[in-house]
């Protein structure tokens, strides 16, 4: 199966337009659909300056460009990703709005579309649960921000077929990504290493063990870590913590009590003045 | 260094506290008494502070600090504890090294609820002076680092046994997407699967938290090493 057209559900926001990008800048005509309007046309403006600033680096030519945002179709009607052979989901990250959205999207594809979820947390066979494709679900979990990472964790669902996967997992590869394969669980790979992490380090902050700066630089010099986990906190943001905790199993995965009630105190909105990785 | 205030904490602003430290450019002199594969160059100059290392100590409070190289122990094993108003001028400290691999340049230094400050300061000025990075923590199971990162070992080790991926997927994983410099399961094998065995049993029987309890494969490593078998899981 060869997959030349792709959609991005969620477009208008973070990680959707950068996976948007990545589909666009691999040669792919890309639908970009969101229900907001406006967020899409903040995503174009981001597109022009992303591709821009690629123009200026030499990483890719004025001609390249613009063929890449001419191949990035905004819409607000799933109608117009009737025709697409994947469609990439990366909308809130709640089951049953997901779920939803793969019901409607399923009377409004084609029979082959392959239907790929962006989720870090959630199951793909719960999501591709009573979709009525669910072999040809699959999971594609980008890093932030998905146009400058490369690694994608895919992940196949109980139902999923052998030839969505190796069909979802080859167009990664034509759009220069790197895959690597893992279960279907929770948090995946990356994230059920590193939420359980950082959750011992905000214990560990509970419990007075040392400052978050003493933290950081224990992690940096004794591992040589790029950057402290209390940093990577504050990047992720202690309310996404609190929600990928909370999506997985009670255990020591689970954000301690106090520390919902620090998340709530320590973390009043856009207060910081960087830009907030969401949904990693 | 991090960017002072953002989250803040005590104000109610955040997390970081914003409190950087600037490293210390004199010290105290003092004297090295024992022997530490660690500190192979540490080279006493006689003075106020008392350094053991190897893991003696004995009191003596005519001294600035005492300074108590750990292992795995706490500092209270050395000194006694009592109701939590223990503290003196003893002071521990570990250099940081993942199991067998050479250590690093990070030393911890271990205080008690009542540790005196000028204790303190003479830890952190003779280390920081020797070009070593220190970081101050509480006198609790496995200071910071390996409080922190040996549950995720135990984690790594674990999923490898469920099929969650292959070992080489997990390090690729963690290497691309959180920029470590070495994979978890790279890491471990390289300090040792007896060695966290070792380490992680220490601490999950100082705190009794399952996170730390020691997973199969290092089980069976640790059995293996102690039987004298061939370590073909190494």
């Amino acid at each position: 199966m060869t997959i030349t057209k792709i959609g991005v559900c969620g477009a208008g926001g973070t990680m959707g337009a950068g996976i948007a990008l990545v589909a666009a800048r691999a040669g792919m005509q890309t639908v970009c659909f969101d229900l907001s309007p406006d967020a899409l046309a903040r995503q174009r403006a981001a597109a022009q300056k992303f591709f821009g600033r690629s123009v200026d680096k030499g990483r890719m030519t004025q001609g390249d460009c613009d063929a890449a945002l001419a191949r990035m179709q905004d819409s607000s009607d799933l109608n117009d990703l009737a025709d697409c052979d994947m469609v990439i989901e990366a909308i809130f990250e709640n089951l049953d709005v997901k779920k939803d959205l793969f019901a409607k999207l399923n009377a409004i594809c084609k029979p082959d579309t392959i239907f790929a979820s962006n989720t870090s947390t959630l199951s793909i066979t719960q999501i591709a649960g009573g979709c009525g494709r669910e072999d040809r679900v699959v999971g594609m979990h980008f890093c932030l921000p998905a146009q400058v990472m490369k690694l994608i964790e895919m992940s196949r669902g109980i139902n999923t077929s052998e030839e969505v996967f190796t069909a979802a997992w080859d167009w990664t590869e034509t759009a220069g990504q790197i895959p690597v394969e893992t279960q279907d669980k929770p948090g995946f790979i990356l994230n059920a290493l590193l939420v359980p992490f950082n959750n011992d380090v905000l214990r560990a902050i509970e419990a007075g063990l040392a400052t978050p700066e003493d933290i950081d630089t224990a992690i940096k010099v004794g591992l040589g870590y790029k950057m402290g986990p209390c940093t990577l906190l504050e990047l992720i943001g202690l309310d996404t913590q609190v929600l990928l905790g909370e999506a997985f199993f009670p255990s020591r995965w689970t954000p301690a009590p106090p520390f919902r009630r620090s998340a709530a105190a320590w973390w009043p909105p856009d207060v910081l003045g960087i830009n907030r990785a969401k949904g990693c | 260094m991090v960017a002072a205030g953002r989250l803040g904490n005590k104000s109610g602003q955040g997390l970081l506290t914003g409190l950087t430290r600037q490293k210390a450019t004199e010290a105290p002199g003092f004297t090295v008494l024992g022997h530490s594969a660690n500190f192979d160059d540490l080279k006493g100059t006689g003075g106020d502070v008392t350094l053991h290392l190897g893991g003696g100590y004995a009191p003596d409070a005519s001294k600035t600090a005492v300074l108590v190289e750990l292992g795995s122990e706490c500092l209270g094993q050395h000194t006694g504890e009592h109701m939590g108003q223990e503290g003196s001028n003893a002071v521990g400290f570990a250099r940081y090294r993942n199991g067998s691999d050479a250590p690093s340049t990070l030393i911890e230094i271990v205080h008690q609820p009542n540790t005196s400050d000028a204790a303190i300061e003479a830890a952190r000025a003779i280390f920081e002076v020797q070009g070593f990075d220190t970081v101050l923590c509480k006198d609790l199971a496995g200071r910071i680092v390996d409080r922190l990162v040996r549950p995720k070992y135990n984690d790594a080790l674990r999923f490898l046994d469920e099929g969650l991926a292959t070992a080489e997927d997990m390090d690729k994983t963690c290497c691309m997407g959180l920029g470590y410099p070495v994979g978890p399961l790279a890491r471990v094998h390289s300090g040792g699967l007896a060695q966290h065995f070792e380490i992680s049993k220490a601490l999950h029987d100082m705190t009794g938290l399952p996170g730390y309890a020691p997973v199969r494969r290092a089980v069976v490593a640790k059995a293996a090493q102690t039987g004298g078998m061939a370590k073909a899981a190494e």
